[in-house]
C-alpha cells in the first residue's frame, strides 16, 4: 500500500478495445499534466491505473513499458491490471479505486488527452467549501450543459474527465455499478454527491482533448451501446430518483422504439418484476432532473 | 524590413530533424486569447496523425507587444511535450494580416501548409482527413462547423463559454463559383501545397487589410484546383462581446480588400473543376431572368413607387409569416407530446 501524504493522487481510466497509440498519446499527457500538478500542489505520490476489460490486453508487454517509463519519469507509479471480463465502466473504476487509498481521483476516459495545467487547475477547485468533484471541459466538442457563471456549479458532471475526493467517493459508495453498467453512471454519482450535501462543479479553465467527432451535416455520431445503455439507464435513473411515472412513459416509450430500446426496455422490465432494481432513494426528486431526455438545463 | 527570430521551444521528444513533416501549421497570434489559444494548441495535441510541425508567429504591431508574447512562449513550452516535433516561434513584426502569414511560410518545411489561427478548435482528425485527400499538386479543403462563443470570466482570467452547437454551416464540397461570391471556407480547413508558394511563388497579399485568406484559396483554386472531403475537420468560432477581425475593420475595409481581391483575380485566366460549368450556366440564367424585376434594386421611375408600395404592405406580410411560424410551432409541440 502507498505510504500517505497530505495530498495523493491517482489518475484511473478503464479500457476497451482500445487503439494502444491513443492510450500512449494519453499516458504521455497525463505525465505533463502530472508533472506540473506535483509542482503546483504538496502532492508528492501520484500513480496512473488502467483497467483493462477488453478480450485480450490492449497493451503488450513493450507498450505497457513504454507507458511505465513516462510515468515513472513523471515521479508517478504505473498499474495495469488485465481484468478479463467487461465489467463496465462503472465497476471498472470502483475496483481500480479499491486498489488505493490516494486522497484525489482522476476518473479519465483512455484515449483523452489531457492540457497541462488541467490537475492542477482541478485541484484548486476541489479545494472549495464542500466540493465533491470537478469536471474539466471537453475539447472540441463541449458538454452542453448549463453551469452557473459565477460558482460554476452544475447539476451533474461527466467522468470524461473528473477529479474528486476520496471522501466524497467513499461517502457515497463509489460508482453505482449494480445499477449502472455504462452511460449515466456519472450522472448518478453527481446525484448522489449532491444528496450527500457535496457541490459539483465545472471547470471549463481545465481541459482535456475527447476525440469526439461530427457527422458531414453536424450531427452526434452514437454507437449501438450508447443507445442500448442510455435508454437502459434513463429509466433506472427515473426510477432511482423517485420519479416511477416517468419510468413508467419512458418503458411504454421505448417498448415501441427502436430494437435497442425494444431490448431496454425488455431489460428494465426484468430488473423491476425480479426486484433487481431495488428501492427508490430518499431524497432522490431534490436533485434528479429531467428535461425533455436530458439530466440538467442545457445551454444549447 | 520585418525582424525574424526563431527560437527552437527546448524539450521536443519525436521525431528526426531532417524528415520532412507532411503538414506544416502556421498559428499567427497577437496574445489576445490565450485561454483560446491554450484549445487550438490542445487541439493539435489530440490529433491522431502527429506527422506536423508547428510554426507560431507572434504578429507585434501596435496591438501587441513583446511583453505580451512572453505568456505565448510560456504556454507553447507547456505544450511542447505533448507534440511529435519541435515547435518554433518566429515573430513578425508590423504590417497587415498578411505578413505574418508570408514570415510563417518561409519557416514551412511541410508537403503541404495550413493556416490555423489561435481562437479556432480542430477535430482529431484534421491531419489525417487532409492526408487522405487524394489530390497530388492540388489543394486539399475539408468542410468545417461554426459555433458561437461568448466570452465569460473565469478566476484571474477572461475565458468564454460555446452558447450553440457546431453546426455544419459551409457547403461540404468545394466550389470556384460559389467562392466567387463569398468565402465559404475557413481558413485552417485548406492545405495548400508548398508548391503553391515556392515554386508558384504565391505571397500573401500584405496591402489587404483582411481577405487574405479567400485571396489565396482562390487563387490556389484557380491555378491548381481542389480536392476536398464533406468530413467535418474543424470548429470556426464566432466570438461575440471581443474583439474579431470584423469589429476591428470597418464596412470599407472590407469592400475594398473584396475589390482587390476580385480585381487580381479578373487579371489571370481562371480554371474551373468539373461540374463548375453547370453550377455557373445555372447562376446566369438566374441573373438573366432577375433582370425582369431589375427595377426593384436600380434607380428608375419605377423603383420609388414599387418601395412604397412594399413599406405598406410588409407590416402585414411580416405579421403573416410570425403566424405560420407560430403555428408550425404548435404542431411540432403537439405532435412531440404524442409521440
Amino acid at each position: 500500500m502507498p505510504t500517505h501524504s497530505v495530498t495523493t493522487l491517482t489518475v484511473q481510466s478503464v479500457l476497451f478495445h482500445n487503439e494502444p497509440a491513443a492510450i500512449e498519446r494519453a499516458a504521455r499527457a497525463i505525465a505533463v499534466a502530472a508533472q506540473h500538478y506535483l509542482g503546483a500542489t504538496d502532492t508528492t505520490d501520484w500513480s496512473y491505473r488502467v483497467g483493462d476489460c477488453s478480450a485480450q490486453p490492449v497493451l503488450n508487454a513493450p507498450a505497457q513499458k513504454r507507458v511505465r517509463a513516462l510515468i515513472e519519469k513523471a515521479g508517478g507509479t504505473f498499474h495495469y491490471e488485465f481484468f478479463a471480463a467487461n465489467l463496465g465502466s462503472a465497476e471498472g473504476h470502483n475496483r481500480l479505486a479499491a486498489l488505493g487509498n490516494e486522497t484525489r481521483l482522476v476518473i479519465l476516459n483512455p484515449d483523452a488527452v489531457l492540457a497541462p495545467d488541467t490537475l492542477g487547475a482541478l485541484a484548486l477547485a476541489l479545494e472549495g467549501e464542500r466540493v465533491g468533484s470537478v469536471e474539466a471541459r471537453q475539447v472540441p466538442l463541449e458538454h452542453p450543459k448549463q453551469y452557473d457563471p459565477v460558482s460554476f456549479e452544475t447539476g451533474w458532471s461527466s467522468t470524461a474527465c473528473l477529479m474528486t475526493t476520496r471522501a466524497a467517493f467513499s461517502a457515497v459508495g463509489g460508482f453505482d455499478s449494480k445499477n449502472f453498467f455504462l452511460y449515466c453512471d456519472d450522472v448518478d454519482y453527481s446525484w448522489m454527491l449532491r444528496l450527500a450535501g457535496y457541490r459539483v462543479l465545472y471547470a471549463p479553465w481545465a481541459t482535456l482533448f475527447h476525440d469526439k467527432r461530427l457527422t458531414v451535416t453536424g450531427q452526434w455520431i452514437a454507437s449501438e451501446a450508447e443507445h442500448y445503455y442510455s435508454a437502459l439507464a434513463a429509466m433506472v435513473l427515473a426510477h432511482k430518483y423517485g420519479h416511477p411515472r416517468r419510468a413508467r412513459q419512458l418503458e411504454r416509450a421505448f417498448t415501441r422504439g427502436n430494437s435497442l430500446q425494444v431490448r431496454a426496455a425488455a431489460e428494465f422490465r426484468r430488473r423491476r418484476e425480479s426486484g433487481d432494481l431495488g428501492l427508490p432513494i430518499s431524497g432522490g426528486r431534490k436533485v434528479a432532473q429531467f428535461r425533455k431526455g436530458l439530466y440538467a438545463e442545457h445551454r444549447f | 524590413m520585418p525582424s525574424i527570430v526563431s527560437k527552437p521551444v527546448s524539450g521536443a521528444p519525436g521525431r528526426g530533424a531532417n524528415s520532412v513533416p507532411f503538414l506544416s501549421v502556421i498559428m499567427r497570434t497577437q496574445a489576445r486569447r490565450l485561454a483560446a489559444m491554450r484549445d487550438a494548441l490542445l487541439s493539435l495535441a489530440g490529433q491522431t496523425d502527429q506527422d506536423f510541425e508547428l510554426v507560431v508567429v507572434l504578429h507585434a504591431n501596435a496591438s501587441a507587444a513583446e511583453a505580451d508574447f512572453a505568456a505565448v512562449r510560456a504556454l507553447v513550452e507547456r505544450y511542447q511535450p505533448l507534440y511529435d516535433r519541435e515547435v518554433r516561434i518566429v515573430t513578425a513584426t508590423g504590417g497587415k494580416r498578411g505578413h505574418p502569414l508570408n514570415v510563417g511560410v518561409a519557416e514551412a518545411r511541410g508537403e503541404y501548409v495550413c493556416f490555423f489561427d489561435d481562437d479556432d478548435l480542430l477535430f482529431g482528425n484534421w491531419v489525417e482527413s487532409y492526408r487522405h485527400i487524394d489530390a497530388p499538386g492540388q489543394l486539399r479543403r475539408l468542410s468545417c462547423a461554426v459555433q458561437r462563443v461568448a466570452s465569460e470570466a473565469w478566476p484571474g482570467e477572461t475565458g468564454f463559454r460555446a452558447t450553440t452547437w457546431p453546426l455544419a454551416a459551409y457547403p461540404e464540397t468545394f466550389s470556384v463559383v460559389d467562392h466567387l461570391g463569398v468565402n465559404n471556407t475557413p481558413f485552417m480547413c485548406v492545405a495548400f501545397p508548398r508548391e503553391f508558394f515556392f515554386a508558384d511563388g504565391f505571397r500573401f497579399d500584405e496591402q489587404l487589410d483582411v481577405c487574405e485568406d479567400w485571396d489565396a484559396i482562390l487563387t490556389g483554386a484557380v491555378t491548381r484546383g481542389v480536392g476536398s472531403t464533406a468530413h467535418l475537420g474543424a470548429i470556426y468560432r464566432m466570438w461575440s462581446g471581443v474583439e474579431t477581425s470584423y469589429s476591428t475593420h470597418h464596412r470599407a475595409e472590407w469592400q475594398r480588400s473584396e475589390r482587390r481581391v476580385i480585381e487580381k483575380l479578373n487579371a489571370r485566366p481562371l480554371r474551373l473543376a468539373a461540374g463548375e460549368a453547370e453550377a455557373l450556366h445555372q447562376r446566369l440564367l438566374f441573373v438573366e431572368q432577375a433582370g425582369g424585376v431589375r427595377f426593384m434594386f436600380s434607380e428608375t421611375g419605377l423603383r420609388r413607387p414599387f418601395r412604397a408600395v412594399l413599406r405598406i404592405v410588409s407590416p402585414g406580410i411580416r405579421l403573416a409569416v410570425w403566424l405560420r411560424n407560430s403555428a408550425r410551432r404548435i404542431r411540432h409541440r403537439l405532435a412531440t407530446r404524442r409521440g
